[in-house]
């Protein structure tokens, strides 16, 4: 179904009264779907421009029930598999009831018609209504995915960097990173993390080879924030800042790592990283 | 259900044992690290809560 969102009249439609105990913070931004929920390094939420937050505790279960439906792919989630989630110690009825009244009540927090849809005992939360940035991420992700291997194209590289800032934009940090760590949430928490992680590497080798070594350089740091352990993200750097002669950076960059890897592992740099280092002295 | 994370940092080639990496257990919010897959298993071991016996 088309949806034209400026449409007032469509609008109301859309709109019901939350229940008490949320309100619209009016401070934040309009955008163009009705639902914006960010996971990424947080958990917040944007209904028609403004931010959704609750101050009671028994709003914690149809929230629970957002993150994990997101989680488990957002788009034709079966019921069984999302009570088994949230209530893995209940039988099949209970969990099936607790989901029903759970789903129930988080269709009244929202108010937005046919953003969670249930057909044939799969639930969906409604993409043309509910932008998700983890599924924004994604989708990214298997975008740049198409465009690297094709990137000595000047044209996919431009395209590149467009996708690679956006990238690094959206994930603000872990998913759900500061709600309670659950299994659905952690592995979808690492397959995010892992992607990133890759690509960081991916994009650098592209910024590299067409000689832009300081956005390199910038998306290598960025992934030493997230994981200080990756050791061929310390090679990388190191690369970067001695071909724009940043010796000193470069020698930095090679004792943050032995120190690292000394702390946490009690192990040397591997040959390649000490040959870099050799490589900065001659 | 325990959940843990398990991060392979470098893995060496000639021999299959020398692995290093973070071992982490989500529900006790603890970390640590191993440079062998024994360590791991050792690790492993540690956080293992005792078992009930089952009986049918």
């Amino acid at each position: 179904m088309g949806v034209n969102l400026e449409s007032r009249h469509l609008r109301r439609q859309y709109q019901q009264q939350p229940i008490s105990g949320w309100t619209r913070r009016p401070d934040a931004n309009r955008v163009d779907l009705p639902v914006r929920i960010y996971t990424l390094g947080r958990f917040s939420i944007q209904l028609h421009g403004h931010a959704l937050y609750s101050r009671q505790a028994r709003q914690r279960r149809p929230m629970e029930m957002l993150q994990a439906l997101i989680a488990l792919g957002g788009r034709d989630v079966g019921i069984d598999m999302l009570g088994h989630a949230l209530w893995p110690d209940s039988d099949g009825d209970l969990a099936r009831n607790n989901l029903e009244v759970t789903l129930h009540r988080l269709r009244r927090l929202f108010g937005v018609k046919n953003l969670f849809t249930l057909h044939d005992q799969r639930l969906s939360l409604n993409s043309s209504l509910g932008w998700v940035d983890a599924w924004s991420f994604e989708r990214l992700v298997n975008h740049a995915d198409r465009l690297l291997p094709l990137a000595g194209n000047p044209e996919v590289v431009r395209q590149l960097v467009r996708v690679g800032e956006r990238l690094m934009a959206l994930y603000q940090g872990n998913f759900l990173e500061r709600e309670t760590a659950s299994t659905w949430s952690l592995t979808f928490r690492e397959r995010l993390r892992s992607k990133l992680m890759r690509h960081i590497l991916g994009f650098g080798r592209v910024w590299e080879q067409i000689g832009d070594w300081e956005r390199a350089a910038s998306y290598y740091r960025r992934g030493l924030e997230i994981d200080p352990l990756t050791e061929a993200l310390y090679q990388r750097l190191i690369v970067c800042c001695r071909e724009t002669g940043q010796h000193g950076d470069a020698m930095t960059t090679y004792l943050r790592c032995q120190t690292m890897l000394a702390q946490h592992f009690g192990i040397q740099p591997s040959p390649v990283t000490q040959n870099l280092y050799s490589s900065l002295k001659s | 259900m325990e959940n843990y994370i398990v991060r392979i940092y470098r893995r060496d080639s000639a021999d299959p044992n020398k692995v290093a990496g973070v071992f982490e257990s989500v529900e006790q919010e603890t970390e640590n690290t191993f440079t062998s897959l024994n360590s791991l298993v050792e690790l492993l071991a540690t956080e293992c809560p005792d078992q009930e016996s089952v009986e049918d």
